[in-house]
């Protein structure tokens, strides 16, 4: 498979299967994505191993979309549907958040159920207004190559 | 013995994960030293015995496929210096995930790994 080139990247924040309105998020500079898996030591006394062990825990993942700001304001808004700290959840519904990699599904997107932890918005007098949104994962991320809004 | 620049060297992890486009890898072995010290008439210098070993590694790739499967598995990890040249492999723990994107750049992904028992070159 082919490297990628991060111009044509998108993010899209919604409730899965168009319950609300999805957010398309303006103006993305740019966007990370970090999984982490918790590791349990198992290291016991032993005449002959020199190394530690240890066994997988749990899982975590979190994200970060840094932006320009929209002069309509901060898209993911403070209070809310959709909003910062906002856990809707019903029955198998979930606010998602989608990072696509290219302009096109096929290209792969990483999505998961997540809340949005931070909105943090910054000005200069020498720069376009900033938005960085923080995002705490709340269950399983995946990698595809259809759109989990549009499937 | 030669010195080895690092272009032809690869990586790979028997748990999963995508390694087609390295950027760069690094593994870091420690060890634990328990102090020994103890009240000397002559001895100026702190005393140590070696305790249990350790080892974690890098690595950073251009994206190119996901490797997201990789998180939490518990597989071999061989990274090559050179080309068809010797190897340091270990089993080792995928404790880290993580891409990254930049409208000006390359997309990138990386991965940690915790080492769990030993190394072998």
């Amino acid at each position: 498979m082919a490297m990628v080139h991060g111009k044509a990247g998108n993010v899209r924040w919604a409730a899965e299967l168009g319950v609300g309105a999805d957010v398309n998020i303006s103006h993305v500079l740019s966007w990370s994505m970090d999984a982490t898996a918790d590791v349990a030591e198992t290291t016991a006394m032993a005449a002959a191993p020199t190394y530690k062990t240890y066994l997988a825990g749990w899982s975590d993942w979190t994200a970060t979309v840094e932006c320009n700001a929209d002069d309509a304001g901060t898209e993911i808004d403070y209070t809310g549907s959709l909003g910062l700290g906002d856990d809707y959840s019903a029955g198998t519904t979930d606010i998602e958040l989608a990072l696509w990699f290219g302009a096109t599904e096929a290209i792969g997107i990483l999505y998961g159920p997540a809340v949005c932890t931070g909105v943090a918005t910054s000005a200069d007098v020498h720069d376009v207004l900033k938005i960085t949104y923080t995002f705490q994962g709340k269950g399983d991320p995946a990698f595809v190559t259809n759109d989990p809004f549009d499937p | 013995m030669a010195m080895a620049h690092g272009k032809s060297g690869s990586v790979a992890f028997a748990g999963g994960g995508s390694y087609a486009e390295v950027v760069s890898w690094s593994i870091d072995a420690t060890a634990d030293v328990a102090e020994t010290t103890a009240m000397d008439a002559t001895l100026t210098y702190k005393t140590y015995l070696a305790g249990w070993n350790d080892w974690t590694a890098n690595v950073e790739c251009k994206w190119s496929a996901t490797g997201l499967a990789a998180l939490g598995a518990l597989a071999a990890l061989t990274l090559t210096l050179v080309n068809a040249g010797a190897t340091i492999v270990g089993n080792g723990i995928c404790t880290g995930y993580g891409v990254s994107t930049d409208a000006q750049d390359v997309i990138t992904q990386t991965y940690t790994f915790q080492g769990t028992g030993g190394l072998n070159l």
